[in-house]
C-alpha cells in the first residue's frame, strides 16, 4: 500500500519464497529486502513497513494468533521485527494476505482500512494525541467492533525512536516500528476480513492442536500460568543477574518492595490471554485506587519491571505501574525507555549532562522524563533518540556506558553474569535482545559456566537464534517452546497438517538458518561493519560491584564472536560470502537498489 | 550461612509461588542428600511443590537448583552437602 497516493495492489507471492521464509519476520525480511529497505530511511517517504502473518494464522494451534511487524529501526538503523499477539492477526490473515506492506507518507493523520479485498486511506486528524487505548476505542465507534487495530500513541506521531504499535494492550515493542509508522502518517491500521485458507488435513491438525493445548497447560508453562515473567525479579536478584542502576550491580536492594509477590499482596491482580492462545500468560497489577475499575489494572512483565525499576533503581511499584501504563498508553518501549533514563541519570551523576532532577531512585524524575520522552519536550527531545545519539550528544566518555548493542538498549540479563546471553546480545541482527536469542537457558542450567563464556556457549547461541528464527516466522509463542522434544520436527509437522507440504525438521532448520542469514544480510546492506557485534565497553572494563568474579575478557569474546561467524559459515568476521548470498536468493548488486 | 547440620532452601517464582515460604531448613546428617533425596523431603514437607507432575516426569521439569548461587544441579548426580544452600528457581528463565 503507498499511503502518498491512496493505491493498493495485490501481489502473489511465489511459493517458494512462502516455504523458504514461512511467515512472520522471516517473510518480512525478505520483503523489507525486496523492497529495497536495507538502503532507505525509515523515517523518510519511501520508508516502509510490513505487516506479516502465516499459514499457521487462524488454525487451532494454540498460541498461533500472531503477527510480525518488520522495518529497518529507526533506532539501530539495522533490521528490526517485532511480535504482536492476539486478534488483529486472525483478522488480517482473513482480508486474504500473507503480509501487509506500507510505505508512502498520507497527506495528513489517517487509518488504513482494509476491509476484506478492499484497501482505503481515511484521514483521522481528530484522533492526533490519543493514548492507544483511546484511539483503539476511537476506531471501534467510527469502524465498528468487527475492525481490528494496530495503532500508535503519542509517542509515535512524535517519532520516538522507540514507539511501538499497539493491539488490544500487547505491543510490537522493540525498534520503533511505532515511528515507522508515524512516519506514514497513519495513526492505525484496521482490518477485517471473511476469507479463509483451507487446512490440507483438518482431522489431523485438530487433533495436533488438542495434544498440544494439553500440554500448554502442564508444568512446562507453569511458571507463565501462576505468576508470569516476572518470577524472574527476585530469581535473578539472588543469582546477580538483575540489571541495576544502569548495569553497575546484578543486585537491587530494593528488589523485594517491587516484587510480584510484594505487590499481589498490597493491592489486587488479575490475569488474562490473548486470543487463541490457552496459557494466559498476562498477570495485571493494581494501581492505587478503585480495584474494581479495569483501568486501574497495569500488565506487569519482567521486562518492564527491571527496566523502569532495578534499573533506574526505583524501588517504588506503584511508581513501576505507573511509569508502565504511560509506556502502553503513550506507545513507548519499557526496555529502551529505562535504558535510557538510566544512563541519562548516570551521566547527570558524573557532570556529564546538565539536568539536576533526573536522579536514581526518584520516582518523580521518572516519571517526567518518561512524559518529556513521550512529547519530544525539552531533554526528553534527546532521550527519545535512544542512549546510542544521546551518548554522541553527551560525548565525553559516555559512550562506553550506554548499555546498548547496535543500538538497541539491553533487556534484563546481566551479561557478565549471564554470558552466552552476551554472545546472544553480540550478534542478534536486531540489537542486543532476549527475544531473539533465548541463550540465558543454557546459563541458566549446568549446560555451561555462566560467568565464563566458551564455545560450547557458542553452539547454544546459535541454537537459541536458530530457534527463535523459526517459532518467530511459523509464529506461534515461545511460551510454548519447553513443550517440544523436538521443535524443528514438531514445526515440521504443524506445517504439514496446514499446508500439506512434504516438510521434514531438516528443512525446517534450514529454513531458520536461512532466515538467520537474511538478516545479516540486511544489515550488510545498511552499513553492518564487524566492529557493531560486541558489547559496550562497561561490560568489559569493569566487573560487577556486586559479583566481582563476572568479568568478560575482551579478547576472548571477540575470540568467541569470530568462532560462531565460522561456525555460522560466514566469513571470520561475519560477512556473508557472495556464494551463501547467492543460495539466499539474493544478489549484492541487486538489492542495493539506488546506492549501487 | 545454614548451620553445620542443615541445608538452607530458598524458594523463588513458582516454588516460593506454591510453598508460600521464602526458605526453609533441612536437618541433614554429615553425608548430606542426593538431588532425588532432596526433592523427596522437599514434596512431603511441601506437598504442592511438585503438583502437576505425573510419575514419569522428573522435577526439572518444572525447577532448576542452584547451589550457593554458584552452579546449576539440575539433571546430573550431585551431593547436596549440609552447609550449602540450595535455590530452587523455576526452570524456565524466559521473560
Amino acid at each position: 500500500v503507498d499511503v502518498s497516493h491512496g493505491q493498493a495492489t495485490w501481489e502473489d507471492l511465489p511459493a517458494q519464497v512462502l516455504r523458504q521464509f514461512l511467515g512472520g519476520t522471516g517473510l518480512g525480511v525478505y520483503l523489507l529486502l525486496r523492497e529495497k529497505q536495507a538502503v532507505a530511511n525509515p523515517l523518510a517517504e519511501n520508508g516502509g513497513l510490513a505487516f506479516t502473518f502465516s499459514s499457521l494464522v487462524g488454525s487451532p494451534l494454540t498460541t498461533s494468533a500472531k503477527f510480525a511487524v518488520v522495518c529497518k529501526s529507526p533506532l539501530t538503523d539495522r533490521y528490526n521485527d517485532s511480535l504482536v499477539s492476539s486478534t488483529f492477526a486472525i483478522a488480517g490473515k482473513r482480508t486474504g494476505a500473507d503480509a501487509i506492506y506500507i510505505t508512502g507518507r498520507a497527506a495528513e493523520l489517517s487509518v488504513l482500512v482494509v476491509d476484506d479485498g478492499r484497501v482505503r486511506v481515511e484521514p483521522c486528524p481528530d484522533l492526533r494525541g490519543l493514548s492507544t487505548s483511546a484511539t483503539q476505542e476511537a476506531l471501534v465507534r467510527r469502524l465498528g467492533s468487527d475492525f481490528q487495530t494496530a495503532v500508535i500513541g503519542p509517542a509515535g506521531e512524535a517519532q520516538v525512536r522507540f514507539a511501538t504499535i499497539s493491539h488490544d494492550g500487547r505491543h510490537a515493542g522493540r525498534g520503533g516500528t511505532g515511528a515507522v509508522l508515524g512516519a506514514r502518517n497513519l495513526k492505525a491500521i484496521a482490518v477485517r476480513g471473511s476469507q479463509r485458507v483451507p487446512w490440507a488435513d483438518p482431522e489431523g491438525l485438530y487433533e495436533y492442536a488438542k495434544w498440544l493445548s494439553q500440554q500448554s497447560l502442564g508444568p512446562a508453562t507453569s511458571k507463565y500460568r501462576e505468576l508470569g515473567t516476572v518470577a524472574n525479579l527476585l530469581a535473578f536478584n539472588r543469582l546477580k543477574t538483575l540489571p541495576t542502576r544502569n548495569f553497575r550491580r546484578g543486585s537491587f536492594s530494593g528488589a523485594e518492595q517491587i516484587s510480584p509477590e510484594a505487590m499481589q499482596q498490597d493491592a489486587g491482580k488479575r490475569r488474562t490471554s490473548c486470543a487463541a492462545c490457552t496459557i494466559g500468560c498476562e498477570h495485571q497489577y493494581a494501581l492505587a485506587g478503585d480495584p474494581a475499575d479495569p483501568k486501574t489494572y497495569v500488565r506487569l512483565e519482567y521486562e518492564n519491571l527491571f527496566a523502569l525499576g532495578s534499573l533506574c533503581s526505583i524501588d517504588d511499584p506503584q511508581t513501576v505501574l505507573r511509569a508502565c501504563q504511560f509506556c502502553d498508553e503513550a506507545g513507548i518501549d519499557t526496555i529502551s525507555a529505562g535504558g535510557t533514563i538510566a544512563f541519562a541519570m548516570e551521566c547527570v551523576e558524573r557532570g556529564w549532562l546538565d539536568a539536576p532532577w533526573l536522579r536514581f531512585g526518584d520516582s518523580d524524575a521518572m516519571l517526567r522524563a518518561l512524559s518529556l520522552i513521550a512529547a519530544r519536550d525539552g531533554l526528553g527531545d534527546l532521550l527519545a533518540d535512544g542512549s546510542r545519539r544521546l551518548s554522541h550528544h553527551i560525548g565525553a566518555n559516555s559512550a562506553s556506558i550506554a548499555a546498548h548493542v547496535k543500538g538497541l538498549e539491553l533487556p534484563g540479563y546481566e551479561p557478565r553474569g549471564a554470558q552466552t546471553m552476551a554472545l546472544g546480545f553480540a550478534v542478534g541482527a536486531r540489537g542486543a535482545d532476549h527475544n531473539r536469542s533465548g541463550a540465558y537457558e543454557a546459563d541458566f542450567s549446568n549446560q555451561v559456566d555462566r560467568r565464563h563464556a566458551t564455545r560450547a556457549s557458542v553452539t547454544h547461541a546459535i541454537d537459541a537464534e536458530d530457534r527463535a528464527a523459526l517459532i518467530d516466522s511459523l509464529v506461534f509463542c515461545k511460551f510454548l517452546r519447553g513443550v517440544f522434544v523436538d521443535l524443528f520436527a514438531a514445526a515440521a509437522q504443524m506445517l504439514q497438517l496446514v499446508t500439506g507440504w512434504d516438510i521434514s525438521g531438516s528443512e525446517t532448520r534450514e529454513i531458520s538458518e536461512r532466515i538467520v542469514a537474511t538478516k545479516k544480510y540486511f544489515n550488510m546492506l545498511a552499513g553492518w561493519t564487524p566492529a557493531e557485534d560486541t558489547l559496550p565497553a562497561r561490560f568489559f572494563d569493569t566487573p560487577l560491584e556486586d559479583d566481582p568474579d563476572a568479568r568478560i575478557s575482551r579478547s576472548e569474546f571477540a575470540s568467541l564472536i569470530r568462532h560462531y561467524n565460522r561456525q555460522r559459515g560466514w566469513t571470520e568476521e561475519g560477512y556473508l560470502t557472495t556464494e551463501l548470498i547467492a543460495s539466499l536468493g539474493f544478489s549484492l548488486r541487486d538489492d542495493t537498489g539506488d546506492c549501487g | 550461612m545454614p548451620a553445620h547440620d542443615e541445608i538452607q532452601i530458598e524458594f523463588f517464582g513458582v516454588a516460593r509461588h506454591r510453598t508460600q515460604v521464602a526458605s526453609a531448613v533441612i536437618p541433614v546428617g554429615p553425608e548430606g542428600l542426593s538431588v532425588p533425596q532432596l526433592w523427596n523431603v522437599l514434596s512431603e514437607r511441601f506437598p504442592l511443590l511438585l503438583a502437576g507432575l505425573d510419575a514419569t516426569m522428573e522435577p526439572a521439569v518444572l525447577y532448576s537448583l542452584n547451589l550457593d548461587g554458584q552452579r546449576f544441579l539440575d539433571r546430573q548426580p550431585a551431593t547436596i552437602l549440609p552447609g550449602q544452600t540450595v535455590l530452587v528457581l523455576s526452570a524456565d528463565a524466559g521473560g
